[in-house]
């Protein structure tokens, strides 16, 4: 079991890089003599590695070809513009940051559909979308109407026009 | 913290992985299981498409886009009768005592030896039509999802009676 060290909360923030470069090698010096931020260190390399190794969710088809698409484009304007960056950067930062990245681009995927705004549809569809609403209400005014017939014709007309007729001619009797 | 975020992260995005497409429901689905095969006219109209429907009608039929504005959702589905799977039809016969459980009112039910013609309608829910014509091997279900007087709809679509199928 490794001594306590009141350093290793630093841990984090040097595999961030968020240390300022003094702070940052001061660390570096420090984890090399002592166990616990070594220790500390190695863990936190072995979750990473880890969750790289770790079975991806399967990404739904459209999500993908949208994100590579969108790769594809962002890369052909960095080609573009000829401004291709190249940074030295440290391997456990690197890690941390490959590891992060991978996170959040799998968050953005299945977060995708929901967050990015809804295409606007084109007039044509819309257009489309009215004549299928006209469809629809066509429709109710046609059942509506073939009833009003049905009940004007089959019921109203046999079963309390005539008969009421019939009883009003009954109770006046022969015509003269 | 940073393995936290890391592990938070990734149980996350294991989360929200599943599929969408069990949040969606209306109760016109359960339609689509009493027939084999497509359905012949199928309409879902919901949501933003709605309001974009009403503001491009607003000026040529004012009428119309005041409806529509006030709708949630339109959904048609037209199934060839003989295509309707076994005990389809009665189920379908029987939907009128599933929605006045839920607070519909049977507004019309006529049968004659041709047509079948079933209207229901809520205060708020809005109004269900059920159109089952043997001549024409057709069943109809249209789902008119909001507030609204069935009056004023039948009124407003007989306006479309003779160019709402041509336009789909």
């Amino acid at each position: 079991m490794t001594t306590p060290c009141t350093h290793t909360d630093r841990v984090d923030a040097y595999l961030d890089g968020d240390l300022d470069p003094a702070e940052a090698a001061l660390f570096a010096r420090h984890a090399e003599g002592c166990a616990a931020c070594t220790a500390e260190l190695a863990l936190a390399e072995q979750v990473t590695g880890l969750l790289q190794a770790a079975p991806c969710p399967p990404c739904p088809e459209p999500i993908l070809d949208a994100a590579l698409a969108r790769i594809a484009h962002q890369e052909r304007r960095a080609s573009d513009r000829g401004a291709l960056r190249t940074a030295f950067v440290r391997r456990p930062f690197r890690t941390a940051a490959f590891a992060l990245a991978a996170s959040a681009a799998i968050v953005a995927l299945a977060l995708g559909p929901a967050l990015r705004p809804a295409p606007r549809p084109s007039p044509a569809e819309i257009a489309q979308a009215r004549a299928d609403v006209e469809l629809a209400f066509s429709l109710v005014a046609e059942s509506s109407q073939q009833t009003g017939v049905f009940l004007r014709d089959d019921v109203l007309g046999p079963h309390v026009t005539e008969p009421a007729a019939n009883s009003i001619l009954d109770l006046l009797g022969p015509a003269e | 913290m940073y393995r936290s975020f890391l592990l938070a992260a990734f149980v996350l995005a294991a989360l929200l992985a599943r599929p969408a497409a069990a949040q969606q429901s209306f109760s016109l689905s359960f339609v689509d299981d009493l027939f084999n095969g497509e359905p012949t006219t199928e309409v879902n109209l919901a949501g933003p498409m709605l309001g974009m429907v009403a503001d491009a009608s607003r000026d040529d039929d004012p009428n119309l886009a005041e409806t529509i504005e006030n709708l949630s959702g339109v959904f048609v589905r037209e199934y060839a009768l003989s295509q309707a799977r076994a005990g389809a039809v009665d189920r379908i016969r029987q939907l009128g005592r599933t929605l006045e459980r839920d607070g519909w009112q049977t507004m019309v039910r006529t049968r004659d030896e041709e047509e079948e013609t079933f209207i229901y309608t809520h205060p708020q829910r809005g109004m269900v039509v059920v159109t089952l014509n043997m001549d024409e091997d057709a069943a109809t279900f249209v789902e008119i999802r909001g507030p609204g007087s069935a009056a004023s709809l039948g009124r407003l679509g007989g306006r479309f009676i003779h160019n709402g199928r041509g336009n789909n």
